[in-house]
């Protein structure tokens, strides 16, 4: 049922494994020794692309993940001088590119949300998922009444809540990598917690 | 009921073990320095990968690391409208190919100019040593270049026919610059020198340091440009040295020399003749990259670096993190003379 539980639990396994076996490296050493031997930037794409193709792909689709998920760690290996080697792990600024390039694709986003909200499948995850017959492809009736409210967030509210949401940041990463006053973060989530909240206890209150 | 716990459910099929083969490649081409496959991909989506033409930087945002002073508004009071000034730097020869010996005491032999190469050689011939200018010593320039606008897309286009002389002290140790304002020489901060290509903290003492011979030059500056990016992209040698010559305008002759000859071995240089902004003929040693064509701009009398010019020989549209960028074959992307460029003991002095 919990798919997510299932995922974070093998990541963390993975880690688990790793740090055992390897002296810990953070990803802050790695970017500092790219600044030498630009070639160990690599080490950062093996280490994060995984997650931020994923958080990307849930946004617009695996049909343009890929090429922004490329250029994220383009733009990320030129402005690695310019990186805070204070932050340990990259993974929010990461994020925070990757959510940059994404707005460029606000209509493959929008369209996928209405389609969704539409006729109840998911056109993000059929195109995950085009090669196997199974059930994965069904939108939960949930889903089908949260496209909508996202739809309808402005793109800087939509910004919030998702890297909140789907990639585990903390607001005042969030914060910190969309460049923007932590009381504005707060109240961006705050406001579109509400529109959510609200959309899905109309729900429960029609499916009584 | 925890709304984003609900959020967090919603498309969390989508798996985070995807492996983006494209997307690592395109970046293994940016570190190693070579054109990306991706580039071809364009048709496919939306969003261009990287590659050569990503990495050059937008025209009129500078090459390398300018001194931001020099391009700062501070200057602007400076300029003098004028028509075209009187040349002190060049004597009064037509010649292009022969100048005429300075100084009388050795015959100086001089080829025909008619590659890179006989040019490098040229200049060798003619240059002599010369003691470093003191740090507090001053590099007066005068320069000619064109007004130039902004367009939407991005691009800062010269306007062709416009002229403005620019006059400007720096002092040898970067540490001041100063200007006329009004009749008044105006003083401003530096800072130490910064030369996209160069070492930190270059100053006369590096460069008297460098090699004088072209080929161990061109081992030194592949070296210096190789601790930013393995291997080295063509264009590199050429932007480096055009940014050590737009930033020290006076070169020891024989490192100046040894300057054009490390390019000449470069293949990728050719020679051309043109005129310069101030009208005056001028040697160039071109490059063309991603649809620009860059010249350093060469004194045919003097074999010093006279200015540069840039200009858009094919259509481009460039899409980089910051938007995208149109060029239009024809345009004018940079266009100076050097006037005068020379060490003086004050700020004011010409």
């Amino acid at each position: 049922m919990d798919k997510k539980g299932v995922t974070k639990g093998l990541r963390k396994a993975a880690w688990v494994r790793r740090t055992s076996e390897l002296p810990r490296v953070d990803d802050s050493d790695v970017i500092d020794r790219s600044l030498r031997d630009p070639s160990a930037f690599a080490e950062v794409f093996e280490r994060h692309a995984g997650e931020i193709g994923r958080y990307v792909t849930r946004r617009v689709g695996p049909g343009v993940a890929e090429d922004i998920v490329g250029e994220t760690f383009l733009v990320a290996f030129r402005r690695r001088t310019a990186y805070d080697r204070s932050r340990r792990n990259a993974a929010p600024w990461l994020y925070g590119i990757a959510t940059n390039l994404i707005r460029r694709h606000r209509r493959d986003e929008m369209r996928a949300l209405k389609a969704l909200q539409r006729t109840g499948v998911d056109p993000v995850l059929a195109d995950s998922f085009a090669d196997q017959v199974d059930g994965r492809v069904a939108a939960s009736e949930t889903s089908r009444v949260l496209a909508p409210v996202l739809a309808g967030l402005d793109a800087g509210q939509r910004d919030v809540l998702l890297l909140t949401a789907w990639a585990d940041l903390t607001l005042n990463e969030v914060a910190e990598v969309l460049g923007i006053p932590a009381g504005t973060a707060r109240s961006r989530l705050s406001r579109a917690r509400t529109k959510i909240r609200s959309a899905l206890e109309k729900k429960e209150y029609r499916h009584g | 009921m925890d709304e984003l716990a609900t959020l967090s459910e919603m498309r969390s099929q989508v798996p985070a073990d995807a492996r983006y083969p494209a997307a690592r490649e395109a970046l293994l081409a940016e570190i190693a320095g070579r054109p990306s496959n991706a580039e071809g991909r364009e048709a496919s989506g939306p969003v261009r990968l990287g590659g050569g033409k990503a990495r050059r930087s937008w025209p009129g945002g500078g090459r390398g690391t300018r001194r931001p002073i020099l391009l700062g508004g501070l200057l602007a009071g400076a300029v003098a409208a004028g028509a075209v000034v009187a040349v002190t730097t060049l004597g009064s020869g037509g010649s292009r190919h022969a100048p005429s010996s300075p100084g009388a005491s050795s015959p100086v032999r001089l080829v025909a100019v008619t590659s890179p190469m006989t040019l490098a050689s040229n200049a060798a011939a003619l240059a002599k040593g010369s003691p470093p200018p003191k740090p507090t010593q001053w590099i007066h320039t005068r320069m000619m270049t064109t007004t130039s606008h902004a367009k939407p897309s991005g691009a800062q286009v010269q306007d062709p026919g416009t002229r403005q002389v620019k006059e400007t002290w720096d002092r040898v140790d970067f540490l001041r610059f100063a200007h006329f304002e009004n009749g008044r020489l105006v003083f401003a901060n530096g800072m130490p020198s910064q030369v996209g290509g160069w070492p930190a903290g270059l100053d006369y003492a590096y460069l008297q340091s460098l090699p004088t011979d072209p080929d161990r030059l061109l081992t030194t500056i592949r070296h210096n440009l190789a601790t930013t990016r393995t291997p080295l992209a063509e264009n590199q040698v050429f932007d480096a040295v055009l940014a050590l010559m737009e930033n020290y305008p006076v070169l020891p002759a024989k490192l100046n020399a040894a300057l054009y000859g490390a390019l000449a071995r470069t293949g990728s240089v050719r020679l051309g003749h043109v005129t310069d902004l101030a009208g005056r003929p001028a040697l160039s040693l071109y490059r063309t990259d991603a649809g620009i064509r860059t010249a350093i701009l060469v004194s045919p009398s003097t074999y010093t670096y006279a200015g540069q010019q840039r200009v858009v020989v094919a259509d481009s549209r460039t899409s980089g993190a910051d938007g995208t960028l149109a060029l239009r074959k024809g345009a004018l992307l940079t266009d100076e003379a050097v006037l005068t460029a020379s060490i003086v003991d004050d700020a004011g002095e010409r």
